[in-house]
C-alpha cells in the first residue's frame, strides 16, 4: 500500500501533522521507534519512571557519543554506553511528550528576529527566522485549544500578542509557595505571572482534568491531563480510520527516485526485519539529534553526505537550552504549623515565572541583548532522587551510617526544597552539531549520532544575571541555602536546531513551510526547524508549528490532486 | 557476555519474571538465618554464602540498625541487591563492579586487619568502612551500594525493598498514585506489548 504520508516519530512534532491530515481524510502511517504505551501502563512507579530503561532506550542497544567542552576550553569525546550519562528522551508513541513537564510558554515576537534586534555576536550563528511570530500566533491558539493549555493571561513587560483573551483551561491549583511568591515580588517590584502549563484543568472528550498525583514530569499521565502527543492528537486521528501507527519500527534510511524525492522510508521492525513504506510524503520528526542522524544516514548518489545536505547544513547548530538551576530551602520549624501544613501538601504546582529580563536593558550589564525566563518550580518527588543528593558531605565525602541516616530523615521530613529554572538561548555556534560516528553503532550496525555540545559564553553570563534576581526573590521570601548552578551543561530534552529553516538554500535546510530546499516531498516538523531557540522551552512551539506546516501539506497534496 | 547470550539471558529474566508474578518474592525465598540471625535467602547466585554475609555486614554499617528508622536488613537490601545481581538488563560491567570490589573489599580487610570483616566489631567495621571509602575505587563502590540501599528504601515494596512500606513511613514520603500493578512493574513491562 502507498499512504499519503509517512510519519516517522510521533512526539509533538509529528502529533499535529498526523491529526490534521488524518481528519482531511489523508491516508497517513506512523512509524515510532519507542513502544506503545497505553495510559492505563502508567503508575507512579520512581523504577520504571527513572531508575531503568524503560521509557528509554538501554543504552547496551542504542547510544550516543558525546563531545564535550571542558573548563579549558578542551573538547572530549565519550560514549554515553561508557559514561552512563543517558541522552535519550522519551521513545515511546507520543514521544517525549508523555514525559515533559509542559511548561507552556509562547516565544515571544523579539526571538523571531534576533539578528536584526541585536546585532550579530561573534562566535554565534545567529540569525533572524523566516517567518514572524504573527505568523505562527494563530497556531499557538490552535495548540491552547486542541492539545489543551491551561493558565491565565496576566499582563507583563513582554506578554506575546494574543488573538484570543485567555487560555482555554483555567490556571491548575497552586501551593501557598506561589502566594508567598507573589508578595516578594510585590516588595522587590518583580514582574511574576502564573505558568501556562500543558495539563488540562478539566474534562476534555475522553481526558480527564489533573488530579495531582505529584509526579509529573518523567511520568506518564494516568488520567490524560497532559497534553502528550498520543492523548491528545494521535488517539482523535486513530479514531479517523486513516491513520495507522506501527510502534517499534526504527527508520534507518530514506530512499530517493534519483529525481530528488523520497519514495520509501525503510525500517527495522520490532523483531529487526527490514521493511519499506512507501508514501507520497515524508515527514521527520525524530527529534532533532535523531532527525539530523536520519537524514545523515540517508545518503545515496544524489545526496552523498546524506539527505537534503548537499549545501553541509544538516545536523548543523544544533541547540539546547541554555541556563541553569537554583534552590533554597524552607525550613519547617521557622513556619507556622498550617503554613508548614500548606507548604508541604503534596501535588499542588507552584506556576509561578517571570519574564521581566527577557530582554535586559541594563546599562551597568552592557549593551540592549537577549534575556530569558525564571520558572518557579517545586523540587521532584521522586524519594530515591532525593535519597541520592544526601550521600555527600559539603566536601564531596561519602556519608554512610547514623550520620547518613539523620541527614535523610531531617531532609525529608523537616524542610521543603523550592527551585528556579534559568532558560537563555542557547547561542547556535559552530562547535554544537550532530554528525555520525565513525566508530559507535547501535544494535542494528548503524552508526550513532555523535552530538558536540560546544556552548558559547555569553549564555553562562546571561544565565547568572538573571538567577541573581531569582536568588535575590527567594531570599526575600526568606529561603535558606540559595544556590544557583549556571553552566555549559546539557539538558537532552530540549533540543532544537540541525535542520534550519530559512529563505536561502546554502545556509538552511528548510523552506519557511519547513519542506527541505533540495527534497520536494520531505518534510521536519520536530525542533529541528528552528535557528535560534528561544528563552523557553520548545515543546509548545513545535506544536504550534507543526499546526502550521500540517496546513502547508494539505495545501501540496490537494494541488498534486 | 555476548550480545547473542545476553539478549537470550534478558528473555528469559523477563519470562521469568512474568511467570513469577511479584519480580521479585520467588527466588528468593528465605530459608535459613546465619549465626547473626540474618536472612539468607536459598538462592545466593552469584554470590557466594560468604560473599553475601559480608555484603550483609557492610550494608548494616552504611544503613545501621540504630533506632532511627529501618536498617538495611530490615528493608531487604541484601536480597534486592542480589535481585539486581541478576538483572540482565542492567549493565554487566556495573554488577560484576559491585561483585568483584566485594572481593577487594574483604582482600583489604584481611591485609590491613588480619580478620575477616564480618569479624570485626561495630567499631573496627565503621572504621575500615571509613578508610574504605576515602579510596576512589571505595567510594565508587559504596555509592553505588547506598544508591542500591536507597532503591530498596523507597521504591515500591512490590520491588522487595520497603517491606511494608516502612521506608515510606519513616521518611514521611508521598509515594503517588496508582501504584503499580504486576503487569507494568519492571521488569515486566518491557515485554508488554498492544495490539497494532
Amino acid at each position: 500500500m502507498k499512504y499519503d504520508v509517512c510519519v516517522i516519530g510521533s512526539g509533538a512534532g509529528a502529533g499535529p501533522v498526523i491529526y490534521e491530515l488524518s481528519k482531511e481524510g489523508y491516508k497517513v502511517v506512523v512509524l515510532e521507534k519507542g513502544p506503545w504505551f497505553k495510559t492505563e501502563d502508567f503508575a507512579k512507579d520512581e523504577m520504571v519512571a527513572t531508575r531503568r530503561s524503560v521509557y528509554t532506550p538501554n543504552l547496551r542497544d542504542e547510544r550516543h557519543v558525546l563531545v564535550k567542552k571542558e573548563k579549558d576550553g578542551k573538547y572530549w569525546s565519550k560514549s554515553t554506553y561508557s559514561s552512563g550519562k543517558d541522552f535519550w528522551n522519551g521513545s515511546a508513541i507520543g514521544g517525549s511528550s508523555n514525559f515533559m513537564s509542559a511548561y507552556f510558554h509562547r516565544l515571544k515576537p523579539v526571538d523571531f528576529k534576533l539578528l536584526s534586534e541585536f546585532g550579530p555576536i561573534e562566535g554565534a550563528n545567529v540569525t533572524d527566522w523566516p517567518i514572524s511570530y504573527e505568523e505562527l500566533e494563530p497556531y499557538y491558539a490552535k495548540t491552547e485549544k486542541i492539545v489543551g493549555v491551561s493558565g491565565t493571561v496576566s499582563k507583563h513587560s513582554f506578554l506575546e500578542p494574543r488573538s484570543t483573551p485567555d487560555f482555554p483551561y483555567p490556571p491548575l491549583a497552586e501551593n501557598i509557595f506561589a502566594k508567598w511568591l507573589d508578595k516578594g515580588a510585590e516588595r522587590l517590584n518583580y514582574e511574576l505571572f502564573p505558568t501556562p502549563r500543558g495539563i488540562i484543568s478539566k474534562q476534555k472528550d475522553e481526558r480527564q482534568s489533573c488530579f495531582y498525583s505529584n509526579y509529573c514530569g518523567s511520568y506518564g499521565c494516568s488520567s490524560d491531563a497532559k497534553s502528550s502527543s498520543r492523548v491528545a492528537l494521535i488517539n482523535d486521528a486513530l479514531a479517523t480510520g486513516n491513520c495507522t501507527v506501527l510502534p517499534n519500527s526504527k527508520v534507518y534510511h530514506l530512499e530517493t527516485d534519483g529525481k530528488g524525492r523520497i519514495v520509501k522510508a525503510n525500517y527495522y521492525d520490532h523483531d529487526g526485519t527490514r521493511q519499506a513504506i512507501e508514501a507520497r510524503i515524508f515527514v521527520v520528526a525524530a527529534q532533532a539529534v535523531e532527525t539530523s542522524r536520519l537524514l545523515l544516514m540517508s545518503k545515496n548518489e544524489e545526496f552523498p553526505n546524506g539527505l537534503a545536505n548537499n549545501a553541509g547544513q544538516v545536523g548543523k547548530n544544533i541547540v539546547f537550552s541554555g541556563g541553569g538551576v537554583g534552590s533554597g530551602q524552607l525550613f519547617f520549624d521557622d513556619l507556622s504549623e498550617e503554613d508548614a501544613s500548606q507548604l508541604n501538601t503534596p501535588g499542588l504546582f507552584i506556576n509561578r515565572a517571570s519574564q521581566q529580563w527577557y530582554v535586559i536593558d541594563d546599562p551597568d550589564f552592557g549593551p540592549r541583548m537577549k534575556g530569558g525566563t525564571i520558572d518557579f518550580v517545586s523540587e521532584h518527588a521522586n524519594g530515591v532522587t532525593k535519597a541520592i543528593r544526601q550521600k555527600y558531605d559539603g566536601s564531596g565525602n561519602l556519608v554512610f551510617g547514623s550520620d547518613l541516616k539523620s541527614k535523610l530523615k531531617a531532609y525529608f521530613t523537616e524542610q521543603r526544597k523550592l527551585k528556579y529554572e534559568i532558560f537563555v538561548d542557547w547561542l547556535p555556534n559552530d562547535k554544537c552539531f550532530v554528525e555520525l560516528d565513525d566508530e559507535v553503532t547501535d544494535k542494528w550496525g548503524d552508526p550513532v549520532a555523535k552530538v558536540w555540545l560546544g556552548y558559547h559564553e555569553h549564555d553562562l553570563k546571561v544565565g547568572r544575571y538573571i538567577a541573581e534576581k531569582a536568588e535575590a526573590l527567594f531570599k526575600e521570601i526568606g529561603m535558606k541555602h540559595v544556590s544557583t548552578g549556571i553552566s555549559g551543561s546539557v539538558s537532552p530534552n530540549l533540543q532544537a536546531g540541525g535542520c534550519r529553516f530559512g529563505n536561502d538554500p546554502q545556509t538552511s535546510v528548510l523552506d519557511k513551510n519547513c519542506r527541505a530546499h533540495e527534497v520536494d516531498n520531505l518534510y521536519v516538523t520536530d525542533g529541528s526547524f528552528m535557528p535560534t531557540g528561544g528563552s523557553v522551552t520548545y515543546t509548545f512551539t513545535i506544536y504550534a508549528n507543526s499546526f502550521r506546516v500540517a496546513e502547508s501539506i494539505i495545501a501540496s497534496l490537494k494541488s498534486q490532486a | 557476555m555476548k550480545d547473542q547470550d545476553w539478549n537470550i539471558s534478558r528473555k528469559n529474566f523477563v519470562r521469568t519474571m512474568l511467570l513469577g508474578g511479584l519480580a521479585l518474592q520467588l527466588p528468593w525465598l528465605q530459608s535459613c538465618t546465619d549465626e547473626h540471625g540474618f536472612p539468607i535467602p536459598a538462592n545466593l547466585d552469584p554470590l557466594t554464602k560468604d560473599q553475601f554475609v559480608t555484603l550483609q555486614h557492610l550494608l548494616l554499617i552504611l544503613f545501621p540498625d540504630d533506632g532511627n528508622g529501618p536498617s538495611a536488613i530490615d528493608i531487604h537490601a541484601d536480597q534486592y541487591i542480589l535481585w539486581v545481581l541478576n538483572d540482565p538488563e542492567l549493565d554487566p560491567n556495573e554488577n560484576n563492579f559491585i561483585i568483584e570490589k566485594l572481593d577487594l573489599f574483604q582482600e583489604k580487610c584481611a591485609e590491613s586487619l588480619s580478620m575477616d570483616f564480618k569479624s570485626l566489631s561495630i567499631a573496627e567495621q565503621q572504621d575500615f568502612v571509613s578508610t574504605i571509602s576515602r579510596e576512589k575505587w571505595g567510594k565508587r563502590w559504596m555509592s553505588r551500594l547506598l544508591t542500591l540501599i536507597f532503591e530498596a528504601l523507597l521504591l515500591d515494596p512490590s520491588y522487595g525493598g520497603n517491606s511494608e512500606e516502612v521506608g515510606w513511613n519513616w521518611l514521611a514520603h508521598n509515594p503517588g498514585y496508582p501504584r503499580p500493578h504486576d503487569k507494568i512493574r519492571y521488569p515486566n513491562i518491557l515485554s508488554l506489548k498492544h495490539e497494532v
